[in-house]
């Protein structure tokens, strides 16, 4: 009897650990992987204050900003004149209940300079930018070029990773200051064409409801944002081995873990700093 | 390096001199790469002590070890330059990453020995647009330029012809001449037949053979 209740209890406890180990062994390689990515960045930061190839690394940095900044603006603009339009189109349906003008400046508060700026922007950074990135870095090593530095006394992480987060960074927050001016804009067009709101007024409800914490609040995202697809793109590209097969994978990984860890570093710092507040 | 092991390295033992050049010949996959790799510090060996200009390689802190690898310059046979920089900036990259000297100088020294390596009017281009002669020879031009204490070459005279070969020979024999201390590893076993003799035509040679060479 006693050998059947033992049996009883360890067939419960296989099934359990059939289902949490699994569970935990993943949740492990994600703080490992979260931990790799912490000291990867550690690396870089400390490599600022080297002063090797200063000229270069600046150098390098503005072609990043280009690449990334410059080059992705009608991409952003277009997008946010479209979205701010909709956005303000949806919240005018919503407005002819309310019949309270207020409503509009408190949804560019909240949707557009919060959330939409700083998120599309890392949306449109990850799509144009981290993957090639990542696919640039990914082919050096296969190519044996990333060897080829370290063995010239060259740190990768100075003359490869520093240069791509400084770029990425300053330019999300360039690229989001951009998204917010012309999705404001394209949310007055909508205005003025449906309600015929003067320019005056939309500029009264708008600035009546946003504050210095909003544009702080969306700056200090962008800059989170920009470090952390850095860090992933160029952390993916190192890590590819031996093979070019490997490039994709790392492209794919660079794609979705910078996705995940934005949406999730979004809702960290807007319950930190907003909370419940409206 | 005194009793290096690291698969497929067992036991090695390797001293090279200022102004002598060591061959290491062998098949594929016997280690002659990872021989260069130990030597530069960018493989630590399981067992064994490497040291490089006097000083411990893994003794050192990883910025030491990073300002030990600028006195030694490797010629690879696989990825001699880099893609995204044209040959001109990719034989100036360490001269100008490490200011070794005024940026007006760097243009002045590198353009006279892309001119001494035949590659004066390839300046501007990518490597991609070279044949593998004269990647060979600009990645020789950039290692030459930094005046090494150690030059490491794979593989110098694959793929290149006699004109090429006679000025790598020259160029390597200048250097070791200078003082350098050379390892050069080729996977050919008939050096005298291979490389038409070039590979004897360099000074104070010594050769070793690795795994069924």
């Amino acid at each position: 009897m006693w050998t059947g209740v033992t049996s009883a209890r360890s067939k419960g406890l296989s099934q359990e650990s059939t289902l949490f180990k699994p569970l935990g062994r993943w949740f492990f390689s994600q703080l490992r992987y979260l931990w790799n990515l912490y000291k990867f960045l550690v690396r870089t930061i400390v490599e600022i204050g080297r002063p090797e190839g200063r000229a270069i690394v600046q150098k390098t940095t503005m072609y990043q900003i280009y690449f990334t900044g410059v080059d992705a603006v009608w991409v952003v603009s277009g997008l946010a004149v479209i979205l701010g339009g909709l956005i303000i189109w949806q919240s005018l349906n919503l407005l002819a209940i309310t019949t309270n003008e207020g409503f509009l400046g408190k949804v560019v508060e909240l949707v557009v300079i919060r959330e939409l700026g700083p998120i599309m922007t890392a949306f449109i950074v990850i799509g144009r930018s981290a993957s090639s990135i990542t696919v640039e870095l990914g082919n050096m090593v296969v190519d044996r070029e990333v060897q080829l530095l370290r063995s010239m006394g060259i740190a990768p992480h100075r003359y490869l990773v520093l240069p791509r987060m400084l770029g990425v960074t300053s330019a999300i927050f360039c690229l989001c200051i951009i998204f917010d001016f012309v999705a404001v804009l394209g949310g007055f067009v909508v205005a003025r064409l449906a309600i015929s709101m003067p320019f005056q007024t939309f500029l009264d409800v708008v600035s009546t409801h946003l504050t210095f914490t909003d544009i702080a609040v969306s700056g200090l995202k962008t800059a989170v944002f920009g470090i952390i697809i850095a860090t992933v793109s160029t952390y993916q590209g190192l890590s590819v081995q031996n093979a070019v097969t490997e490039v994709p994978q790392a492209t794919r990984r660079c794609v979705i873990h910078s996705l995940v860890m934005i949406v999730v570093a979004d809702g960290i710092i807007t319950a930190f700093f907003f909370g419940l507040a409206f | 390096m005194t009793g290096i092991s690291k698969r497929p390295l067992r036991n090695v033992n390797l001293e090279v001199s200022h102004g002598e050049t060591v061959i290491i010949s062998g098949p594929r996959g016997t280690g002659k790469h990872l021989i260069l790799e130990l030597i530069l510090g960018l493989q630590r060996p399981d067992a064994g002590h490497i040291r490089v200009l006097g000083k411990e390689i893994w003794e050192q802190t990883v910025l030491e070890r990073r300002q030990l690898r600028i006195p030694v310059a490797l010629v690879p046979v696989e990825g001699p330059l880099l893609s995204n920089l044209s040959v001109f900036d990719n034989v100036a990259l360490p001269l100008r990453y490490h200011s070794i000297m005024q940026a007006s100088e760097v243009d002045t020294r590198v353009r006279s020995i892309m001119a001494n390596m035949r590659l004066e009017h390839l300046g501007s281009r990518r490597p991609w647009q070279l044949t593998v002669s004269q990647r060979r020879l600009a990645s020789l031009a950039r290692a030459r330029l930094m005046r090494p204490q150690i030059l490491l070459l794979e593989d110098p005279y694959v793929g290149m012809g006699d004109a090429d070969s006679a000025l790598v020979s020259t160029t390597v024999a200048d250097m070791v001449n200078g003082g350098c201390a050379t390892v050069l590893t080729t996977h050919s076993t008939r050096l005298e037949t291979v490389y038409d003799g070039q590979l004897l035509k360099l000074p104070n040679v010594r050769v070793v053979r690795r795994g069924g060479g």
